[in-house]
């Protein structure tokens, strides 16, 4: 399925007089300026407009078959009539059983008489997009809140073509006013604030007494009961430890247990762990078209 | 023939003290009706309240209980213990902490008993008098008010209520027990009072002074928790009074074995491992702290409740060897003169109720208490027989394995 070419004469035939005019910029100076080696691919392809915001038209979605391939360009041949002029396009070569994709800009358009002839170059917005790292949410200093590279509406929409796979990274409590990162504090049941003290006791089990831990610590470090006087006691056999009255600083509150409380650091909201919203943290994963790598395949 | 033992030395015994009560009273009373002396209860103390409610797997109870307590009473504070319930005691209880300022939820990991639960609520209050609710009590509405008037007098270190049997139409068991709560507990203990000897508190309802309790610094170890602790009020100098009118009821037992199992608890607890072992020393007169009083309120249970039960079995046991013919007709003589007691207690009680209509009705079942008193006699002896050679009370399931494994055995 593979053939070597040197020059332009090797692409298939075109005649113009046997189709339907279409409005092609003329962009064959560019097109001829190619200087690196082009090979004979030929794969199941689909184009996908781009538009400014990069999100896909997915409903002008063409299917075709790639001619060529080089390092920096393919040749498509596409059905005749399934055309609707765009520049700015994703290109989905099928390889190893999956799609691969790639950003590129139509350079060159002609007709034949099974359909229309494409020459496109790797580049654009959705190149740059697919390209660099895998996007990831990342913690956003100014912010204070997880964002992703690009806005979360157009990796739905890729993640919807089938172009990027979603995955699930975390899934994290944020403020549920302004989804901002909050820190979690056990604080008080009463007014939320984490100004609480706590005391620890002892429950004796011989004589049932609960009191502070150092009612029941003696100067020599021993622990010997203040009701019975029992003495050389060993924690878990004669007595256990309870988490005492929790008196809070700000309201004045006791109680035995706290609660955790969240505070927003960015809207400064101070809310209930059960309040919190939960947030899932995706990655995006694009198998990006490696133009080499199916060039080396198909030899 | 344990008939006959109880009629002729139980029974007379309480009767002659009720009759004797009673012509006291109503002679005081119609001289100040004469004279027209009004003396019908003021609530004019109001010292602030703490109310703890311990309770152990409580969860269907507890949320009516805080409702039950809560408006009643103006200075007061709820604290509710969940002893490490499995239930979802904690989980009921914790809305009413928010809900309420007054009302203070506290939970343990694990059970630890219920002495121990309430020793844990008593740091966390400042109130002056500390009031002991079980989860399944509920309370009249001045109930709280009539406790706390006595605490007026510095001298007292606690009052016990007065428990009312809630499920008295149940059955015949219930019926029988009612009629048992209302003699010997509404007036058993007025007339303990009277004659210096009242040293219980019920723990379904016991009010008492918190710095007497932090003297004594807490309750020990149950089951007769709330015994132990009034006796040890008692040692510190303080009087207990009985509030006859402070009134709570509380479900009793449906079945007899069930019965039985408590009463063998409570007896278990108290006589023998109380009077006899841990506060012998309230018949003590070399005691430093020795009181007449205090032995009076010992010697009464020890001679009546222990060396009686003991001498009406052996001499039971020597009549039906002796002269067993003569068993139907003593066994008859006697559950007359019984009735005819019983009947006097009834008027006594009449004078006294304040529900009569109620009270007659379960009063109706008193041709069969003399048969239920024989019950409770032999759940008697083998309960002190059980606790004077084996220590029962150490094994009861009442306190977790792991408390009971290690608590002093008196």
């Amino acid at each position: 399925m593979l053939t070597l070419s040197n020059n332009t004469d090797a692409l298939p035939s075109v005649d113009d007089t046997n189709h339907a005019p279409i409005e092609i910029p003329d962009l064959s100076d560019l097109f001829d300026q190619r200087q690196d080696r082009r090979f004979h691919v030929v794969r199941p392809v689909e184009l996908i407009p781009i538009g400014i915001d990069g999100l896909l038209d997915l409903e002008r979605r063409v299917i075709g078959t790639s001619r060529e391939l080089s390092v920096h360009s393919v040749a498509v041949d596409i059905p005749a009539g399934e055309w609707h002029s765009s520049q700015q396009l994703l290109l989905g070569m099928h390889w190893q059983q999956q799609v691969h994709y790639a950003g590129v800009i139509v350079r060159r358009i002609k007709t034949h008489e099974r359909g229309l002839f494409l020459g496109a170059e790797f580049g654009g917005l959705a190149q740059e997009l697919i390209e660099g790292d895998a996007p990831l949410p990342t913690f956003d200093r100014d912010e204070l809140a997880f964002v992703l590279p690009q806005s979360p509406k157009l990796y739905e929409n890729w993640s919807q073509a089938g172009v990027v796979e979603k995955t699930l990274l975390d899934r994290i409590l944020v403020c549920p006013r302004c989804c901002g990162v909050p820190t979690f504090r056990h604080a008080c049941r009463k007014c939320g604030a984490g100004r609480v003290k706590n005391d620890r006791l002892i429950h004796h089990f011989a004589c049932a007494y609960v009191g502070l831990a150092t009612e029941f610590t003696t100067e020599t470090g021993e622990v010997v009961c203040p009701k019975c006087r029992q003495i050389r006691l060993v924690v878990g056999s004669d007595f256990e430890y309870l988490t005492g009255e929790n008196l809070c600083g700000s309201c004045g509150w006791r109680d035995s247990e706290t609660e955790l409380y969240g505070h927003c650091l960015r809207c400064n909201w101070r809310f209930e762990m059960h309040q919190a919203r939960e947030q899932e943290l995706h990655g995006y994963h694009v198998r990006r078209l490696a133009p080499l790598a199916v060039i080396t395949d198909s030899i | 023939m344990l008939l006959l033992g109880t009629s002729f030395v139980d029974a007379p015994r309480y009767t002659l003290a009720r009759v004797l009560m009673f012509v006291w009273d109503f002679c005081r009373d119609f001289w100040h009706e004469l004279r027209g002396i009004d003396e019908h209860a003021r609530f004019t103390y109001c010292p602030s309240v703490c109310v703890i409610l311990a309770g152990y797997n409580e969860a269907e109870s507890v949320g009516w209980s805080i409702e039950s307590l809560v408006g009643k009473y103006p200075r007061l504070e709820i604290i509710v213990v969940d002893d490490g319930s499995t239930d979802g005691m904690l989980h009921e209880a914790r809305p009413y902490g928010k809900k309420y300022d007054n009302v203070l939820v506290l939970g343990r990991p694990q059970r630890g008993g219920k002495s121990s639960a309430m020793n844990f609520a008593l740091p966390y209050t400042r109130a002056e008098i500390v009031i002991t609710v079980d989860c399944d009590t509920s309370l009249d509405p001045n109930a709280l008010w009539e406790c706390v008037q006595f605490f007026k007098d510095p001298k007292v270190g606690a009052v016990s209520a007065t428990v009312f049997a809630r499920n008295a139409d149940t059955n015949l068991c219930t019926w029988l027990q009612a009629y048992e709560y209302l003699h010997a507990i509404f007036i058993g203990r007025m007339v303990a009072e009277r004659i210096g000897a009242l040293g219980i508190t019920s723990g379904a309802f016991a009010c008492l002074r918190r710095s007497a309790v932090e003297r004594t610094l807490g309750w020990d170890v149950g089951p007769g928790e709330d015994l132990d602790l009034t006796l040890r009020i008692r040692k510190l100098g303080y009087t207990v009074r009985c509030a006859p009118y402070a009134d709570c009821y509380t479900d009793v037992p449906t079945e007899w074995k069930r019965l039985w199992k408590q009463r063998l608890r409570w007896e278990e607890a108290s006589v023998v491992r109380s009077h006899c072992r841990k506060h012998v020393d309230l018949a003590d007169p070399t005691n430093a702290n020795f009181r007449w009083n205090n032995w009076w309120v010992s010697f009464e249970l020890i001679l009546i409740n222990l060396i009686f039960g003991y001498v009406i079995l052996i001499y039971a046991a020597w009549v039906t060897i002796n002269v067993p013919r003569n068993i139907p007709m003593v066994l008859m003589t006697f559950y007359v003169w019984s009735l005819v007691l019983e009947v006097i207690h009834i008027l006594s009680l009449m004078y006294y109720s304040r529900d009569r209509l109620q009270h007659l009705w379960i009063c109706a079942v008193f041709p069969l208490s003399p048969i239920y008193q024989l019950f409770l006699i032999a759940n008697r002896i083998v309960s002190y027989t059980r606790e004077l050679f084996w220590r029962t009370s150490f094994a009861d399931n009442f306190v977790p394995k792991h408390v009971r494994d290690r608590t002093w055995k008196w």
